[in-house]
């Protein structure tokens, strides 16, 4: 299983509603994943045990584990291509 | 969860953000949905996790660390001139003209994943800011909203 965390600025609006979208998405594809939610803060400590990190925020920071901007996940503008960029990464 | 008509600015004009911030966050403290320091707290936030988005129409979704709000409810404003607000997610100089604000005052996330969807999945529908938009009264904006998120 694959873990997935998503940030956002509190851990609160835009990373729950990010990671639901993203808990849907998975079980489409019938991935099992385990999506977890943090403060942006809070991710370089957490970086290291999961496998992919999705953001609503902009991060700079080279975690050492695949980043992907997930901000379409709440405009819903270019949703298509950060699903695709998220199914990609878990299927590497 | 329930959408206080006090809490709609309908067409209604702010010099900038910090000014819709100052002035609604003071009407959310004297009706007690918040704390004192809410305005500093939302515009703290707001400028280091912006929250405009570029959906037709510019929408943002203010809010702030829990510990700030002490009842739930969210506060509507359609803008008679559009503000600016910087982009989720994009650089710094990225701003969005923002003519409608939804902001999200709330004690937790937990068990509002409903409403939260909901606002998003709203604000993604044009139809519904140009509904907001054009209401001729509190009172639909209300009714707008509240059938539109559910609440």
């Amino acid at each position: 299983m694959k873990t997935i965390l998503v940030a956002c600025g509190g851990a609160v609006a835009t990373s729950t509603v990010a990671a639901d979208k993203i808990r849907t998405l998975c079980q489409l594809h019938h991935i099992d994943v385990d999506v977890q939610q943090c403060r942006i803060q809070e991710i370089a400590m957490r970086a290291a045990d999961v496998d992919l990190i999705v953001t609503t925020a902009r991060v700079t920071t080279d975690y050492g584990t695949p980043v992907i901007h997930g901000i379409a996940f709440i405009s819903g503008i270019n949703l298509e291509a950060t699903e695709q960029k998220v199914l990609d990464a878990l299927s590497s | 969860m329930k959408l206080d008509r006090n809490f709609i600015y309908r067409n209604t004009s702010f010099v900038d953000q910090n000014a819709f911030f100052n002035g609604v966050a003071s009407d959310l403290y004297a009706a007690g949905y918040v704390t004192a320091d809410y305005a500093q707290a939302l515009k703290d936030r707001e400028a280091e996790f912006p929250t405009g988005l570029p959906v037709p129409g510019g929408v943002a979704i203010p809010h702030t660390d829990a510990s700030h709000v002490l009842k739930d409810t969210i506060a509507v404003a359609t803008l008679a001139k559009p503000i600016s607000f910087g982009e989720m997610g994009g650089d710094d100089d990225d701003l969005v003209q923002v003519s409608l604000i939804m902001l999200l005052v709330l004690t937790s996330a937990a068990g509002h994943l409903a409403f939260l969807s909901e606002t998003i999945k709203a604000i993604q529908d044009p139809v519904f800011v140009a509904a907001l938009m054009s209401s001729s009264s509190d009172e639909d904006v209300q009714e707008l909203v509240t059938l539109k998120l559910n609440i």
